[in-house]
């Protein structure tokens, strides 16, 4: 890894920080589960950045182990916080909801402990820990859900504003939550890659760096303009929906 | 009793009521209907049904035979708004309201 390799972890962590504050801000105004929910995803994933980024910014290998592990366990508390955001807001009542609440759940926690288990708490050796893959089968399964979901919801809402029971903003919405999962089932899928090569030859390249990196920053982008989107944006988005009658007009 | 029914178990009864469908017919048809707006029939509201009755029930009335379509969608709809589990029951909290309120910070 380069020097600077930090940089974009932390613009990717303060992305998912700034987004999870302001959603929480939202949350004491609204008090409903589904922005405390979304808030609390988004901090714990935000920092679990900050315990990653720190070692490197700091150069300080004795806070490697403990961050990393630390890291680790924020990381899989906001997955599985955004588990119940997903049964929450998208499927309430549904049984196939809680199969996968639970056993995405269990699947984290088994690799955890697993990984533990043999001496892998930070979890960065695949080709010695074969609890790692639970793990990260758990979490692919994770963001499959988010993506299939958002895009689910997104064709369905094109259906409802046919009939003027949806409108663009939020149908785009919805497309940008399964483009987040897409990106995220990308970086998913390259992440083995490169944790192999740390197990196999002890470094990162720069070349799957830059590839983990782009699928990292992409789905933040993504979360933003769900959240906050900007107002040009917004009216981009929305020029295709009907003009709302004046008086007089 | 309405209590524990939903809209769209209401609407479905009376749809069964106004046209002499099985239960099964009418509920499968209105659930078409529903499905085919991209709609929930778990968490439609009266909003949602009137859509579906104005614009989308009489192409499947007609699918059906049934002859007076337009009598019909309106005696359904006037019987869901004259029903009070019904009459405020548009409120059902759906993806769209959550994403539209969490965009609001």
């Amino acid at each position: 890894m380069g020097d600077n390799a930090f940089i974009g972890g932390v613009i990717v962590g303060l992305g998912y920080l700034i987004a999870g504050v302001r959603l929480y801000r939202l949350s004491l105004r609204t008090r409903e589960a589904p922005e405390r929910l979304i808030s609390a995803s988004l901090l714990l994933w935000g920092l679990s950045y900050v315990c990653w980024q720190l070692p490197l910014i700091i150069s300080d290998e004795s806070l490697f182990r403990p961050l990393y592990i630390t890291g680790r366990i924020l990381t899989d508390t906001g997955t599985i916080v955004s588990l119940f955001f997903m049964r929450l807001v998208f499927r309430p009542n549904s049984g196939f909801a809680t199969i996968m609440v639970t056993g995405i759940t269990a699947g984290l926690v088994i690799g955890v402990a697993g990984s533990g288990w043999v001496g892998d708490w930070e979890a960065i050796y695949p080709l010695r820990n074969p609890w790692w893959w639970v793990e990260w089968a758990a979490v692919t399964v994770s963001v499959a859900w988010i993506g299939i979901e958002g895009f689910h919801q997104y064709r369905m809402s094109q259906l409802r504003r046919q009939y003027g029971l949806s409108d663009a903003m939020t149908s785009n919405r919805f497309l940008l939550w399964g483009l987040t999962g897409l990106f995220w089932i990308a970086y998913e899928l390259a992440y083995p890659i490169q944790q192999v090569e740390f197990d196999a030859i002890g470094s990162y390249s720069a070349l799957m760096d830059a590839i983990t990196s782009a699928l990292e920053g992409i789905p933040i982008v993504c979360i933003w303009l769900v959240f906050f989107p900007p107002a040009i944006y917004a009216r981009w988005v929305s020029r295709s929906d009907p003009r709302p009658e004046t008086a007089g007009g | 009793m309405n209590r524990g029914k939903s809209s769209f178990d209401l609407a479905a009864e009376k749809l069964e009521q106004q046209t002499g469908f099985s239960q099964l017919e009418a509920r499968g048809t209105l659930r078409i209907a529903v499905k085919s707006a991209g709609l929930n029939p778990a968490s439609i509201g009266l909003d949602e049904l009137r859509v579906i009755f104005e614009k989308l029930m009489p192409g499947e009335l007609e699918k059906r035979g049934v002859s007076d379509i337009a009598g019909t969608c309106a005696a359904v709809m006037t019987d869901l708004e004259s029903t009070p589990a019904t009459a405020t029951d548009s409120s059902s909290i759906t993806p769209d309201d959550i994403f539209r309120r969490l965009a609001k910070t």
